[in-house]
């Protein structure tokens, strides 16, 4: 059987062969990835992707991801309070501006909901952003299909049935009224 | 004690003369023996307590065949040090039980203990720490392995970890681009 070459010389005992060894490292992918890895910060593990082709594809993994979410749930209570995303504050605004999503225009956002460390940004004009500051990604969702001439409220969450993270669009049945906008969303804190 | 009958009386007197000893003998890969307290060995490993409790255990020397005498002896002294330090951990474990934490940080005698490996003795643990299911022990070199993977550069890891970079220079150009912001200190 083709065992991956050791160029180092190591004295000790010969590799136990069957959990063993597919990304030529000295350690099973196994403890590598679902035991070392996994306790390290998110950055880091991002800049880890550089190593090797095998280490990119399972660090990209959504197995992966998922175990390290679970790790870091349980270990430690992660907060994004220090990001401020409360409408008002512009980081949201120049967040949209940077990434140039809305190349013409940085719409209205109302109060950002989260989850497992994600953030939706729903916009009163019906645009939604999703952010995830861990990885620093932001990007804008699908439109999807919307009423027109409603407003919408959003909710997000995960289904663990389908181990997605799913974003549902609300239409909300009253008749239109001059409030300020804003008013509808800010419900959805609670 | 119940017997099965069909057991040789020799057979019965040699467990029980087994069961009598308070340490169980270990055999590395390349033959060396090493004694260690049966008690502390069923307690921090799933796979010696197994064989002890079905009777798999040879006096002169279980064969752990998976397992270099530098792992081995490094297993050993674990479990010799954490057998000594059971009154502090005790406490710890009390005072701290409503915690669900998965992973406990290293007491400070554990640190040391990692801490005086080298890569390869520490990798060579990892592996034998696995091997006989010992949790604790996998945890804390694991743990050591990760905060010494923390400062390193993609160079060295690979360096460490024996492994090729099969990027092409572009590639590895194109990736680095996309994850610049991971390369910056905050």
């Amino acid at each position: 059987m083709d065992q991956p070459i050791q160029e180092r010389h190591r004295p000790v005992s010969p590799k136990p062969s069957p959990s063993a060894v597919s990304s030529g490292s000295v350690l099973p992918d196994d403890i590598l990835f679902f035991h070392i890895l996994q306790l390290l910060p998110v950055k880091c593990i991002v800049r880890l992707q550089v190593v090797c082709k095998s280490w990119q594809e399972t660090i990209g993994s959504t197995h992966f991801m998922r175990r390290h979410l679970e790790h870091s749930l349980r270990a430690r209570s992660y907060t994004v309070s220090s990001f401020s995303f409360h409408p008002g504050q512009s980081n949201v605004a120049k967040l949209i501006f940077i990434k140039r999503i809305c190349p013409y225009s940085i719409p209205m956002f109302s109060i950002p909901i989260h989850c497992d460390g994600l953030i939706l940004i729903p916009c009163i004009t019906g645009e939604m952003f999703m952010c995830n500051p861990a990885t620093r990604e932001f990007v804008q969702l699908p439109l999807g299909t919307r009423s027109i001439g409603m407003r919408h409220r959003a909710a997000f969450g995960f289904d663990p049935w389908s181990g997605t993270y799913k974003v549902a669009l609300c239409p909300i049945l009253q008749r239109y009224s001059p409030a300020p906008l804003g008013n509808t969303v800010v419900d959805t804190r609670s | 004690m119940e017997v099965d009958k069909g057991k040789g009386e020799a057979e019965e007197t040699r467990k029980v003369a087994e069961a009598d000893r308070d340490t169980v003998t270990l055999k590395s890969s390349d033959g060396k023996l090493f004694e260690v307290s049966k008690e502390a060995a069923a307690r921090l490993s799933t796979v010696l307590a197994g064989m002890i409790a079905g009777g798999s255990i040879d006096d002169n020397g279980t064969d752990l065949k998976q397992i270099g005498s530098e792992a081995l002896e490094n297993v050993v002294d674990y479990c010799n040090k954490h057998a000594n330090s059971i009154p502090s951990a005790a406490l710890i474990s009390s005072s701290i039980s409503f915690n669900t934490a998965p992973f406990k940080e290293p007491e400070e005698w554990e640190r040391k203990f990692v801490d005086r490996l080298s890569h390869d003795a520490l990798f060579d643990l990892v592996e034998a720490a696995n091997f006989l299911g010992m949790e604790r022990l996998l945890d804390v070199t694991c743990h050591k392995i990760s905060e010494m993977m923390k400062g390193k550069s993609p160079d060295q890891i690979r360096e460490v970890f024996n492994i090729k970079n099969d990027y092409t220079k572009e590639e590895l150009e194109e990736i680095r681009q996309e994850l610049a912001w991971a390369f910056y200190d905050d």
